[in-house]
């Protein structure tokens, strides 16, 4: 059941990310909704999850990309890394996961970065990192709240009727 | 979960071998795999959908800022109207003649035989760093790999991937396309590839360092491609300068194409490659009638 909504829910923000959000390009740029909810529910869920989150999400991203694999290597890492650092920290205070997407952002575009367009022979780190890199980390943390939220809402109903099957508290 | 719990290290080891192994399986390859054809067949539908809702906001917000700018343009565009209808009566004219001249030589004329197939796009690349998008037709309407996209105004791209009925396509404002490229004033031959540190623009290299180049000049698809047919404008050379090793030239070239603002394109499913074969055989025959 969980694992379904997942990925529904990840589905749901590809599609949206390939059609709708074309509208709300600012400067070129146009938020990155999966890696949000990647990173939303390795917060909410752990690393384990995050993992696993982070890697199919990527795949989903992967249709569009020459090859695959490149997206769900770091999807996965970053699910990872995300899951592990933040442990312990209060999930409801929002600070925490607009920091944790405005980093994941840097993490996910700084590799993806050197696997595809560096490899291609531009070597100009500073352009990419003021043209794309720094503004997509500052637009995807003012799309994190509301995704957040979403997940943060999906996640709590899920846990809920889970706590009836598995005495979770 | 329990079992993931434990086994993370193991898990995430063997699922970035499962990336490394798909990534070298599926590069370079001539079909979509199975699970990027499926995933695609469901979606296209759903995105097909949103794109005519995307379409209707876009029309609706540029109804409410273009009035002025449509008054100028279509002010803009009677004049140039003008001139394209005294063209067109010279083209005719040139045309006629150029039927006359060809049937006194006994040659086919290529450029009547591309087929086309008009699509819509119903969905752009979800990252910030590339330049492909899909349409909604595919190998159920007839296309395949490689075949060449563009509009009215010049040559858009070309297929990368053909799904049933989507495809991917990467325009020339990718960079992972080089295109053999010539200027129409000159015939000045280059490559016409997209520049991923000039968003937007594309660049023409391997201009012969003695080319007499002008800002404003037409580029145009050369003859040696073996994907794109010749002569569809590529773009407008914007800038001249000296390349890296001051040996050859490089341009920077404006596409003709907005793609801002592209919706619909059209893609021409006549195999070239099979024209060319046929071409070089009947040459070849009468080379050998000779």
């Amino acid at each position: 059941m969980r694992y379904i909504l997942y990925l529904l829910i990840l589905a749901a923000g590809f599609i949206l990310q390939s059609t709708f959000f074309e509208l709300v390009t600012v400067l070129g740029i146009k938020p990155d909704i999966v890696l949000i909810i990647i990173v939303s529910i390795a917060l909410l869920r752990g690393n384990a999850e995050g993992t696993l989150v982070g890697f199919v999400g990527g795949l989903i991203l992967d249709t569009f990309s020459p090859f695959i694999g490149v997206n769900a290597f770091i999807g996965m890492m970053t699910g990872y890394i995300a899951g592990s650092l933040t442990v312990g920290l209060y999930k409801e205070n929002p600070f925490v996961p607009v920091t944790a997407v405005f980093t994941a952002t840097l993490f996910y575009d700084f590799v993806f970065y050197v696997l595809n367009i560096l490899l291609e022979g531009y070597t100009d780190f500073g352009y990419f990192f003021r043209t794309v890199i720094l503004r997509e980390m500052v637009y995807n943390a003012l799309w994190t709240l509301p995704v957040y939220g979403i997940v943060c809402f999906i996640n709590s109903r899920i846990e809920l009727t889970e706590r009836f099957k598995r005495k979770l508290f | 979960m329990n079992f993931f719990e434990n086994n993370k290290r193991l898990i995430l080891s063997l699922l970035t071998l499962f990336c490394i192994a798909a990534a070298i399986y599926t590069f370079n390859r001539a079909k979509p795999t199975v699970f990027q054809n499926a995933f695609g067949t469901v979606i296209t539908p759903i995105q097909s959908f949103n794109a005519s809702v995307v379409g209707w906001f876009k029309e609706k917000k540029d109804y409410i800022n273009g009035v002025d700018a449509l008054r100028e343009e279509n002010e803009s565009l009677k004049k140039e109207l003008e001139s394209k209808s005294l063209d067109l009566s010279r083209l005719e004219m040139v045309e006629q003649e150029n039927d006359r001249l060809t049937a006194l030589l006994d040659v086919s004329s290529r450029y009547k035989q591309y087929t086309m197939v008009a699509a819509n796009i119903i969905a752009k690349d979800t990252g910030n760093w590339y330049d492909t998008f899909t349409i909604d037709k595919g190998t159920r309407d007839g296309l395949s790999k490689n075949m060449v996209v563009l509009t009215g105004d010049g040559l858009v791209g070309r297929i990368k991937e053909c799904g049933f009925n989507y495809a991917h396509v990467t325009s020339i404002i990718d960079d992972t396309d080089a295109i053999s490229a010539k200027s129409l004033r000159t015939d000045d031959l280059g490559y016409v590839s997209g520049d991923l540190s000039n968003k937007g623009m594309c660049k023409m290299e391997y201009i012969d360092n003695t080319a007499d180049l002008s800002e404003g000049d037409e580029v145009i698809t050369s003859n040696l491609s073996e994907i794109f047919p010749p002569g569809i404008t590529i773009g407008y050379i914007k800038g001249i300068s000296s390349d890296k090793s001051a040996l050859t030239k490089l341009a920077e070239i404006k596409p003709a194409v907005d793609f801002k603002h592209l919706e619909s394109v059209m893609v021409i499913t006549t195999d070239f490659s099979r024209i060319y074969a046929e071409d070089t055989e009947t040459e070849q025959t009468t080379e050998a009638a000779k």
